[in-house]
Parts: structure tokens; sequence; C-alpha cells
């Protein structure tokens, strides 16, 4: 009785070892796997903090026109084809 | 397009609305009332003025009026959101370098003596108390306010406030702090010239503003000699002295007047590394640079506020042209 007993638990925690691994096998293959590397991502987090560019002044358009061969370069493009009296400057 | 432009505050006004000129002659007349009553106001330079009398009262509750307390509030903000680059207690310090009387009077006796250079003071203006239901102000003992930059903002926002009631497009600059309203029609935003802050009679660069505010702080605009010293308005609040900057100007955008001429200091007085910091905290803030030799610098948002000519045909850049010098 006692040794049925003793192959009986043999087999009874055999089969739940087997169980077991089989059950974790099949949780882990139909888990949520992470998001491969997206380059196109990565650049988006490091481009939140602004970075200074250099920006073209009236003269850099001048200039530039001018090598293009351009006679003149439009200035201003407001319905009264006026420069703008409004002005900007260190108060 | 209506314009009047007049000087107070030690600086020009410029209005501009859109409208009939017999409708638009109450509007400009109260905005010339408006910025008369904001200068007895706000001035320094006036013993009876409201901040005068803010200023002596320092270290015991000051009965402000609304305008006052608005600004006051507004002013602790914003130097809170500059981590203290931005601070109107550097009073001071304006005169220790000088500016003890209107710009127009330092000009006049420039060179002034030789002063030394004082030491450093911590702020103490995180400790103003204010108290919104009955409009007081408890500035610490010792600390002494000047709102010259922002009052104009303050003073331009509330001045467009004013004049919207007689247009749908209207604009007040105080000085170069602008605020907007609308737009004029046919027009996708309003044109602002970039002055060169090298040469007054210059321009950099056309900006195109279509809502809220607009400022620049620069280096050359109040200048002066004391000793054989050259010395500026903006003041460090870390140094206690002008500020040494690697700029010569810097204009900011942003929703309030109040808030671009505080981050246009700021960034000026900080440099690049907080010019951008503050950028990346704060979305609908832009910025542009004006360096030493008249080159422009700014973010990528900026691009799309400067007016670019419509038939402008890029050359291909030479190789000098294409080295980033930032």
């Amino acid at each position: 009785m006692h040794k049925l007993t003793k192959t009986f638990l043999h087999l009874w925690m055999s089969l739940a070892s087997v169980a077991g691994l089989a059950f974790g096998w099949a949780f882990l293959a139909h888990a949520q796997k992470p998001a491969p590397l997206i380059q196109s991502q990565v650049q988006i987090v490091t481009s939140i903090q602004p970075t200074l560019e250099p920006i073209l002044t009236i003269n850099d358009y001048l200039m530039t026109g001018a090598r293009n061969g351009a006679r003149s370069v439009p200035m201003v493009q407001n319905s009264n084809n006026t420069f703008p009296r409004l002005r900007t400057r260190g108060s | 397009m209506e314009y009047d432009e007049f000087s107070a505050m030690n600086t020009t006004i410029q209005v501009a609305a859109e409208g009939n000129q017999d409708d638009l002659k109450l509007g400009f007349q109260q905005v010339r009332h408006f910025i008369a009553e904001c200068e007895a106001c706000f001035s320094r330079f006036r013993e009876d003025s409201e901040l005068c009398q803010l200023n002596r009262s320092a270290g015991s509750w000051f009965q402000a009026s609304s305008g006052m307390f608005d600004l006051m509030q507004e002013a602790l903000e914003l130097q809170q959101l500059t981590d203290g680059l931005f601070d109107p207690s550097v009073l001071k310090a304006l005169q220790q370098a000088g500016y003890d009387r209107s710009i127009d009077a330092i000009r006049e006796s420039s060179p002034l003596p030789a002063a030394a250079i004082p030491k450093p003071v911590a702020s103490r203006l995180g400790q103003t108390r204010l108290d919104p239901a009955s409009a007081g102000i408890y500035l610490p003992a010792g600390v002494q306010i000047d709102l010259g930059g922002i009052a104009k903002g303050w003073i331009a926002e509330k001045a467009t406030q004013l004049l919207a009631e007689y247009t749908p497009a209207c604009a007040v600059s105080t000085g170069g702090d602008m605020a907007f309203h609308g737009v004029p029609v046919g027009e996708p935003a309003w044109q602002v010239t970039l002055e060169d802050p090298r040469d007054e009679r210059g321009v950099l660069a056309i900006l195109q503003a279509r809502s809220g505010g607009l400022a620049t702080s620069s280096v050359t605009r109040r200048r002066w000699l004391q000793g054989s010293q050259v010395r500026h308005h903006i003041i460090d609040p870390r140094t206690g002295t002008p500020a040494e900057v690697e700029w010569l100007s810097v204009s900011v955008g942003a929703p309030k007047t109040t808030a671009a001429e505080a981050f246009a200091k700021a960034i000026l007085i900080g440099g690049s590394r907080v010019g951008t910091q503050l950028a990346g905290k704060i979305p609908e803030l832009w910025f542009i640079a004006v360096n030493p030799d008249g080159s422009l610098s700014g973010t990528q948002k900026s691009k799309e506020i400067v007016y670019e000519p419509v038939d402008f045909q890029p050359a291909a850049p030479t190789r000098a042209e294409n080295t980033n010098t930032l």
C-alpha cells in the first residue's frame, strides 16, 4: 500500500512538472512582446529639446537673390505693398 | 490700416488698427489716456507713482490697485518659471550700475562716476506675499521692485484689449513689446520688422505674428558709460551686475506679452542653454537671437515666423555657408 502511494506521488509530480512547463511555454509564447527599436521614434524622443538653427536675414535673401541673377527680391507681400511699420527692438 | 505713434515711458508707442478712421479715433484716444495713466502708476522715476509707494512700503502690507496686483502676480509666477533669471527685484543693482534716472538723463550726463562692483545678493522676491482678497502686497524689507519691461508688456496687452472693442484687428507696441488681436483682412499675419540691435535704422528680418505677444530684449538700446565701463540695463540676478551675454538681442513669441518679455530677458541672460530649455518646456514659445555679427539663430519654430520671400530660390550652399557655426 505504501509503495503504491509512493509511485502515485512520483507519477503525479512528474505529470504536474510537465504540465507546468507546457503552461509556462504557452503563456510566454502568447505574451505581448516588446516593440522592436524604431529609429524614427528614437529621434522624436531626442528632439523634444529644441536646438538652435541659423535663420536667414533679409540681407542673406538679397545676396542670394543677387547671386541667382534676380534683379530684386520681393521683400514684402502685404496687400498695401508697403514696408511694415510695426517694429520690435529692445525696450 | 490706421496708425498712431507717440512717445511715452521713455520709448516709442505704436498703435495699429484696421477699420474706419472716425471709429478708431476714440479708441486711439483711449489708448493714449490709458498709457499715460499706467506711466504715472508704474514709473520708478516718479516719486508719487504707485510703484514708488509700493517700494517705500517694503516690510509692511501695501494696498495695491487691481492693475498693480495683477502685474505683481504675473511677475512672481514668471520669476519662478524662469528659475529666477527674470527678477524684477534687481532695482538696487540697476541703480548701482548707474541707471538711477531716466535713460535720457543718463545719456546727457554720461559718463557717470565709477562705482564699486556690488556683491551678489540672493533674491528675496520669493518671500513676497500676495493677498488676492484685499489686493494686498507684502514686499520683504529691503526688496525694491522695477517693473519696467514687464509693465510695458502688460500695458501693450491691456491697450490691445481696450482697442479690440473698436476693431477686429489691432496691435500695440510699447517700445518693441507687442500684443496682437486678430489679423488684418487679407493678410495671414501682422508683419513686424526685427530691428538690427547694432543700428536702429537697419532691419534684420520681417516676422509674421498672428496672435499673443512678442517682445525683444537687447543690451544695445540702453547703454551708458560708468567710469570706463560700458553698462546696460539687463541685470543678471545671479551677479547683480549687467549681464555678460552671448547675443545682442533676443526676440520671443509667447501667448502673452508679459511672458514674452520675461522669457526674452531670461534667455538673453541665460543664453542658448536656457533658451532651448524654455522652448522645450513651453510649446508655444519661439525665439530668435541676434549674434554679435548680425546673423540670426533661432528655434525650428521661429522659422515659421520669419517671412520668406515668395519667389525666393535658395542657392546651393557653398562649403563655407554649409558650416554650422552653432
